[in-house]
């Protein structure tokens, strides 16, 4: 008996040497041949601006190559509008105040590398109305908080809206950082997480999403508490300038939460043969 | 006398006219415990024979006369008796424990009764004694890891319980313990199941050619059946293993008529941590553990009226205690499973067997936190939690030897709290995603013809299916054929067509088979799972070998996966119908076995070539990619050599080599000058860093992982006492050549990647005393 009780000893100091793990620093040799990147955002509001890069590989922190000498043509509607001026440093202009409800293609020409295409349609300003009501001065500052009803009158057509808010303290403009005291059932959550200090538990970082699915061509109202003296934007998204910024909000809190195992995001891209991003947008200021 | 010959010449005519048949019907058990045996055979004669169902009933309706009835099964004796077949006979066989000549040709043909129309790539059925003496990590046996060293069968990682089978993904495996669905197999991460081999009687496997009776998943069904209880006799087993103890009992309740088992298993893990923090005297502990419960009562009420009452729990458990400072931290993750099941058997004649059954089966996910001291306390909570009651019943029709009729149907009603979570803190008390939670009922029925003919066995049956949830039902019919071809020359063909649905899915964002992975179900706006699987194959069976080779096509639709960086149970609480993509699948192959089943040396090498691939609009601009799981080649080899028996010893080696194409998985490899975001060019201080550039990947699962290989030695040595007593030590190796096959590769802030291994070579020693 006392070998047996020697042996099941043996078996628990077996034990204690569970899952010793080793970790290493490995390189992956990403010998990836550079594409073109395309970044190009249409507003009714600005004339066209585009920017043509190479993408590099990972492991190559040198900066983004410029590349000047690309030929770059857009169609309205499927009518030529004109050929892109060159200004260096990668910088393409066109004069041309781009209108809403129209389409618009964007084909870039190389020697060098694969044609890239692109659609996008810019959409219309979000139409919102708002009622300020004054909830209480913040002590020592010449602000108020302010609880304010927001209504976006939304127009037939998938639509999603993106708020950010835009505030100037003693000349620093800072711009996003997120949003909290908000909530509305239209409001993605996708980049909503737990606050237990705020009024509802919750916070939304970066910026709010809403998405008109379930409410085409209605009022959307929601109450969103905040401090006075800045600017609400609301800018009405294409489907792919609204896939980018939520493909990248993603990235971005993905690389900041500390649960391991999880999968990296993909960066949404609408360039055919290369990268970058050709969208649309429009956008409502609400001066508080 | 002239009447009398009138009489006998009427009644002679009639009673030659009609060959009255009658029926042969019963059980067939185990001598020594009154186990019922499945896939036992009861032959009369040549084609006149039929194998025992689940419950280890056989019918067989044959004309009047004398019949010599031949009853065997893998690891007992036969046994013949005698009939004279004048009207409808109640025959039970009781088959004593032990070796013959024939066992080995019967092995070989186990699969091939229980399952006659598919071959042993399609239908697998390991005996538990084989699966008890195969080379393990940390001396734990495993089903589900033993199963992946058969072909088309492949683990998730290196020694994950969770398993994908011909191209599938994890949650499309239907997973049964005595008839009920378990939800989540996982202990610690994945690295063991929740089932306790002492416990198992049976185990099966369908990959192909899935008959009627069985639905709800896309891939595979693994039926498991727990040990009944020894009828006759007390027995018991007590193991030991540097991860786990266990202990299982049964015995009699009343001899010849009701008996019980209970088995217990409890991870060993948490003692050296919990001395170690009494040692260095802590503020506080904290440590893991993780225990399985199985208990399983049954009672013979009458010949025609059976009884089952099984239960399981189990449980993880992850906690740590923190006092500092007057302030009392607690933390809590626990998850796990409770099933039970009570089933009737009832024979409503010679011919027809009914196994009526009610179940219910829980999956738990519980995080728990609270901080604070004495009435300034902080406590957060959140909960996904699973639930499905489920009435059903199946009917054995055994019309003829040439035919049976299977149908049942199964009522359903499941309810899903994915997520919930709960905050009080001293002055808020909130709840979120209360509206998340989802009932739905669902219905099933089938019928199931199973013929033979000649040399040919066929297989037709439908499943239909209607779930109902909020506003919208899905109605589904899923035909099924399997027709198998067998010389007799050992050779046979066989082909199949399975059609398959699935109104549950798990949401995973590793293959880690973390708790984290989420049962949600089919809503009015995500629609059930499908899938279609055509499969053909060769197999020949020699005098000590079979050799099998086969090839399937799966095409799946509306699969759905969680969308990038969705995450659950962090601080993000999202709404998960919200952060999915639903798509298609596509998966095919060829699987390529050969065993030796006889003589000193047995084993089997097997090789599978397969491909699986996905496609989602929102993904990679709608272009298939490479599933994660995408491994071309996989090739194991498994086996034994008996070095010595008789009645009183036993030693033996046992070996498994795994040879695998590694897994794929998403890398960022591309880096690009990114567009701002809305506000970032306003910004005082720039466009912040994280918008200037994207890094990304041309299309998920871009990057392969090196190959996966490693050997696994196994050394087992029992001693048989007189008394019946026996003593099992089991000295095991895993990954002799220390491959430090990569587990996960993850990014410091640093931007390094880095390779995290975790399984060197690990030698350990198991116990194993039965009495």
């Amino acid at each position: 008996m006392k070998k047996y009780i020697l042996n099941i000893l043996l078996l628990l100091f077996f034990g204690v040497t569970l899952f010793p793990s080793c970790e290493k620093e490995v390189t992956f040799d990403f010998d990836k041949p550079a594409k073109l990147s395309l970044n190009c955002i249409l507003n009714p509001d600005s004339t066209i601006t585009v920017r043509l890069t190479l993408s590099r590989n990972i492991e190559n922190d040198s900066t983004f190559q410029p590349i000047d000498d690309a030929t770059i043509v857009l169609y309205e509607n499927g009518t030529e509008l004109g050929t892109l001026t060159p200004a260096g440093e990668g910088n393409y202009y066109l004069d041309y105040y781009p209108e809403s409800q129209n389409e618009y293609k964007i084909i870039v020409i190389h020697p060098d590398f694969e044609n890239l295409t692109a659609v996008t349609m810019v959409p219309q300003k979000p139409d919102v109305t708002f009622t300020p009501d004054t909830l209480k001065r913040i002590e020592q500052t010449e602000w108020y908080w302010l609880d304010i009803n927001f209504v976006i009158h939304d127009l037939p057509g998938k639509n999603n809206y993106w708020l950010y808010e835009k505030r100037t303290v003693h000349g620093v403009t800072n711009t996003g950082g997120g949003f909290q005291n908000i909530k509305a059932p239209f409001i993605d959550d996708f980049n909503r997480s737990t606050e237990p200090e705020s009024k509802f538990g919750f916070a939304y970082n970066y910026y709010v999403r809403i998405s008109d699915t379930g409410y085409d061509g209605e009022k959307m109202a929601f109450k969103l508490e905040t401090v006075s003296d800045g600017l609400i934007n609301f800018l009405s998204a294409d489907e792919h300038y609204d896939k980018y910024i939520k493909s990248s909000v993603k990235a971005r809190m993905n690389s900041e939460d500390e649960l391991p195992f999880k999968e990296p995001v993909q960066i949404y891209s609408n360039i055919e043969n290369g990268y970058g991003i050709f969208g649309a947008c429009a956008i409502t200021i609400i001066k508080l | 006398m002239k009447r009398s010959i009138l009489i006998l010449l009427l009644v002679i005519p009639f009673s030659v006219f009609a060959q009255k048949k009658f029926t042969v019907s019963g059980y067939v058990e185990s001598a020594s415990d009154m186990e019922r045996l499945t896939g036992a055979t009861v032959i009369a004669g040549p084609g006149l024979g039929v194998a025992t169902n689940n419950y280890g009933f056989y019918s067989l309706t044959l004309p009047v006369g004398t019949y010599r009835l031949t009853c065997r099964f893998v690891g007992y004796k036969t046994q013949t008796k005698q009939i004279d077949l004048k009207n409808d006979t109640t025959i039970n066989f009781q088959l004593p424990s032990g070796i013959e000549l024939e066992e080995i040709k019967v092995k070989a043909n186990r699969t091939d009764e229980a399952a006659s129309q598919l071959s042993s790539l399609s239908f697998l059925n390991p005996a538990m004694e084989e699966i008890d003496r195969m080379p393990v990590i940390l001396g734990e046996r495993d089903v589900l890891k033993t199963l992946q060293f058969q072909p088309g069968i492949k683990s998730a990682r290196e020694n994950s319980a969770g398993f994908n089978v011909r191209g599938g993904s994890n949650d499309q495996n239907l997973i049964l313990l005595d008839g009920v669905p378990v939800y989540n197999v996982n202990h610690l991460f994945g690295f063991f199941s929740v089932f306790n081999s002492d416990a198992i009687k049976d185990v099966s496997m369908y990959k192909g050619g899935i008959p009627a009776r069985y639905g709800g998943r896309l891939s595979s069904v693994l039926d498991i059946s727990m040990k009944e209880g020894n009828m006759k006799d007390s027995h018991g087993i007590f193991s030991i293993s540097p991860v786990s103890a266990r202990m299982t009992y049964e015995a009699p309740l009343k001899k010849d008529t009701a008996a019980f088992i209970v088995s217990l298993r409890r991870t060993l893990l948490d003692i050296p941590m919990f001395l170690y923090q009494s040692a260095i005297e802590r503020d506080g502990n904290y440590g893991y553990y993780f225990y399985d419960f199985n208990a399983k009562t049954n009672w013979i009420i009458n010949n025609r009226n059976r009884v089952y009452l099984s239960f399981y729990s189990g449980k993880d458990s992850q906690y740590n205690n923190d006092n500092r400072d007057d302030t009392n931290s607690k933390f809590r993750y626990n998850w796990g499973n409770i099933t039970s099941v009570f089933r009737w058997n009832h024979i409503f004649s010679p011919k027809l067997f009914s196994n009526i059954s009610a179940y219910y089966s829980q999956y738990q996910l519980n995080n728990l936190g609270s901080s604070g001291s004495g009435e300034q306390k902080v406590v957060f909570r959140a909960i996904s939690d699973m639930q499905d009651l489920t009435l059903k019943a199946d009917f054995d029709w055994y019309l003829s030897p040439a035919f049976t009729l299977r149908f049942g149907g199964k009522a359903s009603r499941m309810q899903f709290a994915p997520n919930i979570v709960q905050m009080k803190g001293i002055d808020s008390d909130i709840s979120l995603n209360e509206e998340q939670k989802n009932n739905s009922a669902h219905f099933e029925y089938f019928a199931e013809n199973n013929l033979k003919a000649g040399k040919f066995n066929l297989n037709l049956g439908m499943r239909g299916a209607t779930y109902i949830t909020g506003e919208k039902t899905y109605n589904h019919f899923e035909p099924r054929a399997a027709l198998k071809f067998r010389s007799h020359t050992g050779f046979s063909a066989n082909a199949s067509y399975t059609q398959m649905t699935q109104f549950i899915h798990l949401l995973s964002n590793s293959s880690l088979g973390m708790p984290t992975d989420l049962w949600v179900a089919s809503t009015d706006e995500v629609k059930p799972q499908k899938s279609r699987q055509i499969s053909a194959g060769i197999e020949q069976h020699l005098s000590n070998y079979v050799f099998g080779f086969e090839t399937y096509y799966k095409w799946m639709y509306d699969v759905i996966r969680f969308e990038e960086g969705a995450v659950f149970l962090s601080s993000q609480d999202t709404k998960w119908n919200e952060n999915i993509s639903v798509g298609r699948g596509r998966a095919y192959g060829a699987e390529f076995m050969a065993k030796k089943v006889k003589g000193k040396l047995t084993g089997m090498l097997s090789y599978t070539l397969s491909w699986s691939e996905r496609q989602f609009s929102e993904v990679n601009q709608g272009r298939w990619f490479s599933h994660k799981y995408d491994r071309r080649h996989d090739v194991s080899l498994l086996g034994e050599y008996r070095l010595f028996k008789n009645e009183h010893r036993e030693k033996s080696v046992s070996f498994g080599f795994t040879l695998q194409s590694g897994n794929n998985l998403s890398m960022p490899d591309v880096e690009y000058e990114g567009m701002y975001l809305p506000g970032g060019s306003e910004n005082s201080h720039g466009v912040p860093d994280w918008q200037q550039s994207k890094q990304s990947f041309d299309n998920p699962n871009n990057l392969k992982m090196p190959v996966f290989h490693h050997l696994d030695l196994g050394y087992n040595t029992k001693r048989k006492k007189q008394n019946g007593k026996t003593y099992t030590w089991s000295f095991s190796v895993y990954n002799v050549y220390n491959r430090m096959n990569p587990w996960y590769y993850y990014k410091t802030p640093g931007g390094q990647v880095k390779q995290v291994s975790i399984f060197p070579v690990i030698p350990s020693v198991g116990f194993k005393y039965t009495f």
